[in-house]
C-alpha cells in the first residue's frame, strides 16, 4: 500500500485516494474544430511509461482535492506531488 | 406531540451500553447537533470577515485543524470548505446570519444536520480502538489536540478529531454509513 | 520420562519438566512438556517417521527445528478448526492437541501410494506436463486423481468459528527477529526514545541463543536475553510481539505481521482472537531475521534421522531431547562441530565427523579432536541406508574424477546423521523490499542487496554469522535506524561481547559426488517438500531450461508451502553447475510475500459476513421497511426495499398488487438513496450546460428539468432531474449507484479544467429523506398532508418544485415522475424522515396508499420506456441509441458532444433501444438474454442484440422487455428469437419502447 503526499493533507495511505490517470491532458478549446484523429488522440491516447509518470490522484476520503503526482511506475517511488495548475518539476514531462 | 418532536438520530438503532460498562472504551452518539457546510475563498478578506462577523472568530486555515469557541466547533475540510457544529437551537439563526453576511460573495452555507452524526469515543483504549481501522498515525505525538482529519475507519470515510490528555476522539460520519460504523465499533471494541 | 529425553543435571533447556502435557499424534496418546514443540515432543518419544512426501510418498522425518522445516508437516485438529500445513517444528504443544500425518493412506507406516517411489525413475521433472496432457479430454480426470494423491492436508469445510483482529500500526523502527542482532537493535533504538516494534516468530525471544551454550558478558546466553527483554519491556514506546511473523515487506516500508495469539493454548484457555494482523508503516526497518542452515545433497538424504546439525543442537540444548543415540556428522564448515560437541556433552555417541574440507583445523574441530572424535577429512557421505530410519551411511574419499568418486566405500552405522551445508541468510524480506540479493563467494551465500527502501540487515541475516558480529551489527543497525528516524542518544554503551570463537571458511559443496554420474544412483533430494531431486534439475538444464524461474516452474523447485527455504540455494547452485555458469549469474528466483503461510482468517479479519464485509447503507426509513416485512435489494452499498410481500404472497403477486395499486390509486416509495448534489455559485448554469447535454440557463426558478450526462467518449454515464432553487443555486439528482462517481467527475472538471468557474458542489444525499407519492390519487394525499402549497394543476404544474410542510415538518416537494403517473417527491431532513412518512401513510390510508419497492418502480418505469443507466446502458450506449437525441443541444458544447460525431457513433447498425413483446404474453424473458434473427442458423449464430430489462406488467397483462437491438428502430414489428440456456427458444415482437400511455397524459393531469 502506497503512501501518497496530498499537497494539503500530507502523507496519507493509498486507500484514501482514487487514481485519475495521466496528468496534464488539456481539453481542446474547440472540440468541433478537430478531426476524428485529433479528437481520438485527446480521448484515448495515453503515455504508458516504464519509469517516471505524471498522474492525477483524487483525495476522495480526505480533502477531496484533485492533484498531481510524479510516480515511478517501476519502483512505485513517489518523487513529489503538486497542485492542479502548478507545473511539474523542472526538466520533466 | 408535533411531528418534529419525533426526530430520529441516525444511530437510533445502536445500543452502545453493551460495552460501555467495565470496558476501556466509552462510545456515545452526540445526536441532534447543527451541522453547517461552509464554502468560500479564504484569500478573499470579505469572506473571512463575514465569518468573523457571524461566528466571532476566523475560520481555521491550517489544513486538518479545528477550532472550538464556546459551543461552536469549526473544522477545516478543504482549502475552501469548513464544517461548523453548533447546538441545534442556534443552527437556523446561524444559517440566516451567514446567508446575510455572505450576500454577493462566492460562498455558500448549507444545512446538512440530518446528513451526518457524531460519535464520541473516550477511555484509555479509545486511540487503540480507532487505530485498528484507521490507517493514519494516531500516536499522541503525531495526532495532537486541535488536529482533525478526514480519513477512513473500517470501510467508511469519517472526520476524526482529537482533544485532551488522555486523548478523546470525535467521529463525524455520514448518516447512511453510521449504522455500519456503529456495528464496526461494537465489534472492534469487544477486546477492550 | 520418555526414552529420548536427556537427563542433564544442569539444565532442562527451555522446557518445564514440572508441567507435563498430554497430546496425540496419529491417534496415539503421548506426553511432552510445557515448552516443547510437536517435533521435539515426538523425538523425545522416539518418533522419527512423521509424514510421507508429496510425490513419491517416501517416509519423511524431522529435518529442522523451525520455520524452515520441509518435511514434518501435519494436520492439526478436527472439524471447523482443523488446520492443514502446520509445521511440527513450530507447533507448541498444549493439553489435548491432536495432530496427524499428511500424505499417507491408509496409515503412516504402510502407505499404499509409496509405490510411486518405486516408479520414481519414470516420474522425472515435468512428468505431469509430459504424460497427462493427452488425450486432452482426459486432463480433468487425471487432475482429480493427481490432486487426491498429492497435497499437504485438507482445509476445513465448515465456517471458521474463530475471531481475527486487525490493526494498523506506525513506528520509527521495526525490528524483525529477536535473536542476538534483533535484541541489540531494539535495545539501541529503544534507548533513544524512538517508537519501536520488535517482532519475533517464536514463543520466546532469543533466536539462535535459545539453543546456544555461549556466554554473553559472562552470562549464559539466555540469562543475558532475559535481562535485555526486561529492559525492553520497561520502555514506554516499545511494542514487543512474540509468535509474530513478519511475512510481507511491501512498498514504502509497509510491512505485514501475523501475530498468533491462541494457537499455543488448549481450547479452553483461548480468549479473544486467534490471530491479529498488524499492518505496519515503519519509518525504518532492521532485518535481523537470522540464517537458515542448508542441507547437503547426497543419496537418500531425505531419510528420517537425517537432520540439520543446528536442529540437533536445538533439540539437545533447547528441548533436552536426544534425536538419536549414535550420530554421524557430515559438514563443509565449522558450525557442525559445535553440534558434535553438544552431542558429546549430552552423552550421544558421535561416530565421526565427515568433512569435505581436506584439513579442518579450526578451534571447534580441534576441540572435538581432543574429545577423541574421529574426523574423516576430505570425504563425503554418498548414501544412506535404512528406509523408515537411518541405519548407516556410506562414506567415500574425495576428490572426484570427472564428477565420479572411485575407491573404497566405508560403511558407518548410525541412527542420526547431522549435516551442515553452510548457512543462508534469510534475505526474503530484504528481497521483497526490492533489494536484489547478491552472491558472496567467500561466505558461499546470498547476502541482502543494496537497500531500495529504508531498511538494513544485521547479524546472520547480513551474512555475519559470529555471535560477536551479530551483537555489534545489531546494535549499530538499531542506533542508525533510530537516528534516521530522528532519534539519538549519546550514551549508547558498547555492544557486549561473547565467548564465541572465530571459524574457518566454509567450502561450498552443492551436489555431493558419488560413484555414479551426477543424477544417477540413489535419489539426492534438493527440495524435500516437493520431491525435487538433483537429477530433475540436471534434466531440466539438459532439456534447455536455463532460467532459474523456468526451472522452478518445470521442476516445482521451491513451490511448496515452505517456499524452498532450505532447498532453493542448493537447487540454484546445482543448476549453475549443470549450465557451467556461476551462481551469481544464475541468480535466485523472486522472493515474494508471504514468507510463511498466512491464514485466510488473519487476512479477512472481522470483515466477513452480512454486517462487516461491505458497508450497508441504510435510509432513515429502513426500520419502517423492515417492520413492514420488506424484502431488500442491494443497490450499490444501499439496502432498498425490493417489494413488500403480504403473508402468503409470492414476489410476482406482491409486485402485481403494488403496480396496480399505484396506477389505480396511489403508491409510495422511499427514494432517499438517489444522489443529491447542491450546485451553487454564479456560474452554476454554465457548469450544468457543460456537464449535461441540454441547456440550463433559461430554466426558471422552482422548475425542474431532466438531464443526461455523458462521458467524454459520448456514452451515457448518468441521468436525473435537476431543480433550480434560486438564481445561482441548483439541486441535482443522480442515480443511486452513480452518485459518488458523478460527484468526483464534476469536482474533477471544476478543479482541473474550469477553475475559473465560480461553482461549489456540496453532497447532500444523506441530509434528505425522500418519499415519492405516485398515482392518480397522489394529489389528494398531498393536499391532505401538506400546508402552504396550492396543488392545483395550474399553480403546481409538472416539473416544478414548492416549499411547504408535511404535517408540521418543513419540506420541499418536487412534482416529478419516474412512472408516468401524477407524482410528487417529498423531501425532508432525514432526522424527520420517519414522521414525514407516517403522515403520508396516515393521510393516504383512505386511498389505500401502497408502499412499493424497487421492483415495482422498475416495472412502472419500463412500461413507460424510461431507461435505468447501468441496466439499459452499459457504457457503450449513446443518447441517440436510446432514442434520446432530443436531449442534445445543438447550440452549445458539452462533455462528450464531439464524440457523438465520430464515425462509429454514427453507424446505422448500432444497437438501439426498443421494446419486446413476447408472443406468449405471460412468458418473461431473462435479462441479458441474447437476441437472434434465426435460431436455426449455423453456429455461431449471429447475435443482433440483448434484453436489458424484462418484467411481467400486470397493468398491461403482458410480459414486456426493453432491449438493445442492431438497427432496432427500423425493425419494429419484426419477430426475433431469444434462445435460452436450457435449449428452448422464445419468440418476441420488436415494439416501441413506450408500452403505456404513450402521450404522457397521466402525469400531466
Amino acid at each position: 500500500m502506497l503512501e501518497i503526499p496530498c499537497p494539503w493533507c500530507g502523507l496519507r495511505c493509498e486507500s484514501e485516494f482514487s487514481y485519475g490517470g495521466e496528468a496534464h491532458i488539456v481539453r481542446p478549446e474547440n472540440p468541433e474544430a478537430l478531426n476524428d484523429e485529433a479528437w481520438a488522440d485527446y480521448l484515448f491516447m495515453r503515455k504508458n511509461p516504464r519509469g517516471p509518470h505524471l498522474e492525477q490522484w483524487h483525495h476522495v476520503y480526505g480533502c477531496r482535492r484533485w492533484f498531481n503526482v510524479k510516480r515511478d511506475t517501476l519502483s512505485y517511488r513517489i518523487e513529489c506531488s503538486y497542485r492542479v495548475g502548478e507545473q511539474p518539476p523542472e526538466g520533466e514531462i | 406531540m408535533s411531528d418534529t418532536d419525533q426526530a430520529e438520530s441516525p444511530l437510533t438503532g445502536i445500543d452502545w451500553s453493551i460495552f460501555n460498562n467495565a470496558s476501556g472504551v466509552n462510545l456515545q452518539e452526540l445526536p441532534f447537533q447543527g451541522h453547517l457546510n461552509l464554502r468560500g475563498r479564504p484569500d478573499e478578506s470579505r469572506f473571512t470577515n463575514a465569518v468573523i462577523e457571524v461566528l466571532g472568530f476566523a475560520p481555521p486555515l491550517r489544513p486538518n485543524t479545528y477550532k472550538v469557541v464556546d459551543s461552536l466547533k469549526m473544522y477545516w475540510l478543504g482549502p475552501d470548505e469548513w464544517l461548523i457544529i453548533t447546538p441545534m437551537e442556534r443552527q437556523a439563526d446561524l444559517e440566516a446570519e451567514f446567508d446575510k453576511a455572505l450576500q454577493g460573495l462566492f460562498s455558500s452555507v448549507i444545512d446538512i444536520s440530518s446528513g451526518q452524526t457524531i460519535i464520541s469515543i473516550t477511555g484509555p483504549d479509545a486511540g487503540t480502538l480507532i487505530q485498528k481501522g484507521c490507517p493514519m498515525d494516531l500516536h499522541p505525538s503525531v495526532f495532537r489536540p486541535g488536529d482533525c482529519a478526514q480519513t477512513l475507519l473500517g470501510k467508511t470515510g469519517v472526520l476524526l478529531s482529537v482533544t485532551g490528555d488522555p486523548p478523546t476522539y470525535e467521529l463525524v460520519v455520514r448518516r447512511s454509513f453510521s449504522d455500519y460504523l456503529g456495528l464496526w465499533l461494537l465489534d472492534a471494541v469487544e477486546e477492550f | 520420562m520418555p526414552a529420548g529425553r536427556l537427563k542433564t543435571n544442569e539444565t532442562e533447556g527451555r522446557i518445564t519438566l514440572s508441567r507435563p502435557i498430554t497430546f496425540s499424534f496419529n491417534g496415539k496418546t503421548l506426553q511432552g512438556y510445557q515448552g516443547d514443540t510437536l517435533a521435539s515432543a515426538l523425538l523425545a518419544n522416539g518418533i522419527h517417521l512423521v509424514g510421507r512426501s508429496w510425490k513419491y510418498h517416501r517416509p519423511r522425518g524431522i529435518l529442522g527445528s523451525g520455520t524452515e522445516e520441509p518435511n514434518a508437516v501435519v494436520q492439526l485438529g478436527i472439524g471447523a478448526r482443523t488446520v492443514p500445513n502446520v509445521l511440527a517444528t513450530q507447533l507448541e504443544i498444549y493439553e489435548g492437541l491432536e495432530a496427524s500425518s499428511v500424505n499417507c493412506w491408509p496409515s503412516l507406516e504402510h502407505d499404499l501410494l509409496s509405490v510411486n517411489g518405486w516408479f520414481s525413475r519414470l516420474m522425472p521433472a515435468g512428468f505431469y506436463y509430459k504424460t497427462f496432457m493427452w488425450p486432452k479430454s482426459m486432463w480433468m480426470k487425471y487432475e482429480q486423481a493427481i490432486r487426491r494423491a498429492s497435497g499437504l492436508g485438507v482445509s476445513p469445510n465448515l465456517p471458521d468459528p474463530d475471531r481475527y483482529e486487525k490493526t494498523y500500526a506506525h513506528c520509527d523502527v521495526l525490528v524483525v527477529g529477536a535473536g542476538p542482532a534483533g535484541l541489540m537493535a531494539a535495545l539501541a533504538a529503544g534507548r533513544t526514545g524512538a517508537r519501536v516494534i520488535l517482532a519475533d516468530e517464536q514463543s520466546e525471544p532469543g533466536g539462535s541463543l535459545l539453543y546456544s551454550r555461549e556466554t554473553i558478558e559472562g552470562l549464559p546466553a539466555m540469562k543475558w536475553v532475559a535481562g535485555v527483554w526486561q529492559e525492553l519491556e520497561s520502555m514506554e514506546e516499545m511494542k514487543l510481539l512474540r509468535r509474530s511473523t513478519v511475512f510481507g515487506y511491501h512498498d514504502q516500508n509497509f510491512l505485514t505481521i501475523a501475530e498468533r495469539l491462541n494457537d499455543h493454548l488448549p481450547r479452553w484457555e483461548c480468549r479473544g482472537a486467534r490471530e491479529r494482523l498488524w499492518k505496519v508503516r515503519a519509518r525504518q526497518v532492521v532485518l535481523a531475521s537470522g540464517a537458515l542452515e542448508r542441507p547437503l545433497v547426497f543419496g537418500n538424504n531425505d531419510r528420517p534421522g537425517v537432520m540439520l546439525a543446528s536442529a540437533v543442537s536445538c533439540y539437545i540444548n533447547r528441548f533436552a531431547v536426544a534425536p538419536g543415540s549414535r550420530c554421524l556428522v557430515f559438514t563443509n564448515n565449522d558450525s557442525a562441530y559445535g553440534a558434535a560437541l553438544d552431542m558429546v556433552d549430552a552423552g550421544i555417541q558421535v561416530q565421526a565427523v565427515v568433512d569435505c574440507r581436506p584439513r579442518p583445523r579450526g578451534v571447534l574441530p580441534e576441540r572435538l579432536r581432543q574429545r577423541g572424535v574421529e574426523i574423516i577429512a576430505g570425504s563425503v557421505v554418498v548414501n544412506v541406508k535404512g528406509t523408515h530410519r537411518v541405519k548407516a551411511a556410506q562414506v567415500m574419499q574425495l576428490p572426484a574424477q570427472n564428477g565420479i568418486l572411485k575407491g573404497e566405500k566405508r560403511l558407518i552405522h548410525c541412527d542420526l546423521l547431522a549435516m551442515s551445508g553452510g548457512w543462508s541468510p534469510v534475505v526474503h524480506l530484504s528481497s521483497q523490499s526490492g533489494a536484489r540479493a547478491r552472491w558472496d563467494d567467500a561466505r558461499a551465500c546470498f547476502l541482502p542487496g543494496m537497500p531500495v527502501q529504508q531498511e538494513r540487515s544485521a547479524g546472520a541475516a547480513n551474512g555475519s554469522f559470529s555471535l560477536n558480529a551479530c551483537l555489534s551489527e545489531g546494535s549499530f543497525a538499531g542506533r542508525e535506524a533510530a537516528r534516521l528516524a530522528g532519534w539519538e542518544w549519546d550514551n549508547q554503551p558498547d555492544p557486549p561481547s561473547s565467548s564465541m570463537q572465530l571459524e574457518e571458511p566454509v567450502q561450498p559443496l552443492w551436489l555431493v559426488p558419488s560413484e555414479y554420474a551426477p543424477g544417477r544412483g540413489p535419489k539426492q533430494f534438493v527440495d524435500m517438500q516437493n520431491d525435487v531431486g538433483a537429477a530433475d534439475i540436471i534434466l531440466a538444464a539438459r532439456e534447455g531450461y536455463h532460467s532459474i524461474e523456468h526451472v522452478k516452474r518445470y521442476t516445482a523447485l521451491g513451490f511448496g508451502t515452505d517456499q524452498g527455504k532450505v532447498g532453493n540455494i542448493n537447487g540454484m547452485a546445482i543448476l549453475a553447475q549443470s549450465l557451467g555458469a556461476t551462481i551469481a549469474d544464475t541468480g535466485t528466483t523472486t522472493f515474494r510475500p508471504n514468507y510463511t503461510p498466512v491464514t485466510f482468517g488473519a487476512i479477512a479479519g472481522q470483515e466477513v459476513g452480512e454486517k462487516l464485509f461491505e458497508p450497508v447503507r441504510k435510509t432513515a426509513l429502513h426500520e419502517w421497511h423492515q417492520a413492514r416485512g420488506a424484502a431488500f435489494e442491494n443497490v450499490g452499498q444501499w439496502k432498498r426495499p425490493w417489494y413488500y410481500p403480504k403473508s402468503g404472497e409470492s414476489m410476482q403477486e406482491a409486485v402485481n398488487r403494488e403496480c396496480l395499486a399505484t396506477r389505480e390509486s396511489v403508491g409510495i416509495i422511499d427514494v432517499s438513496t438517489l444522489g443529491k448534489i447542491v450546485i451553487t455559485g454564479k456560474d452554476s448554469g454554465e457548469f450544468l450546460n457543460r456537464i449535461y447535454t441540454n441547456a440550463w440557463k433559461k430554466l426558471a426558478i422552482d422548475k425542474a428539468r431532466y438531464g443526461l450526462m455523458l462521458g467524454e467518449d459520448g456514452m451515457v454515464m448518468d441521468d436525473g432531474v435537476t431543480i433550480r432553487l434560486s438564481e445561482n443555486r441548483y439541486y441535482m439528482h443522480t442515480t443511486t449507484g452513480g452518485a459518488a462517481g458523478v460527484y468526483s467527475w464534476m469536482e474533477r472538471w471544476l478543479q482541473t479544467e474550469w477553475p475559473d468557474l465560480q461553482v461549489f458542489l456540496i453532497s447532500v444525499t444523506d441530509h434528505w429523506a425522500t418519499a415519492a407519492v405516485v398515482g392518480p390519487n397522489s394529489r389528494r394525499v398531498m393536499m391532505g398532508a401538506c400546508q402552504g402549497i396550492d396543488f392545483s394543476a395550474q399553480s403546481f404544474p409538472f416539473m416544478s418544485s414548492r416549499e411547504g410542510t408535511v404535517g408540521s415538518i418543513p419540506a420541499r416537494i418536487n412534482r416529478i415522475s419516474f412512472s408516468g403517473e401524477l407524482a410528487y417527491e417529498v423531501n425532508v431532513p432525514a432526522n424527520l424522515g420517519k414522521p414525514m412518512w407516517e403522515v403520508l401513510m396516515a393521510v393516504g390510508e383512505e386511498f389505500g396508499i401502497t408502499p412499493y419497492g424497487t421492483e415495482t418502480m422498475h416495472v412502472l418505469r419500463a412500461e413507460k420506456g424510461y431507461i435505468i443507466v447501468g441496466q439499459d446502458t452499459d457504457g457503450s450506449v449513446t443518447p441517440d441509441d436510446l432514442g434520446m437525441g432530443w436531449a442534445l443541444s445543438k447550440t452549445k458544447d458539452f462533455l462528450g458532444k464531439r464524440s457523438l460525431a465520430r464515425e462509429d457513433c454514427m453507424r446505422e447498425d448500432r444497437k438501439q433501444l426498443v421494446g419486446l413483446l413476447t408472443i406468449n404474453r405471460t412468458e418473461v424473458l431473462p435479462e441479458g438474454g441474447q437476441i437472434v434473427e434465426d435460431p436455426d442458423a449455423a453456429i455461431p449464430v449471429p447475435m443482433i442484440g440483448h434484453v436489458t430489462s424484462s418484467y411481467y406488467s400486470a397493468c398491461l397483462g403482458h410480459s414486456i422487455a426493453l432491449a438493445l437491438v442492431q438497427g432496432g428502430r427500423s425493425r419494429i414489428g419484426e419477430i426475433v428469437h431469444i434462445p435460452l440456456a436450457e435449449g428452448r427458444v422464445i419468440p418476441a415482437r420488436i415494439s416501441d419502447p413506450v408500452f403505456y400511455d404513450p402521450d404522457g397524459e397521466r402525469q400531466n393531469v
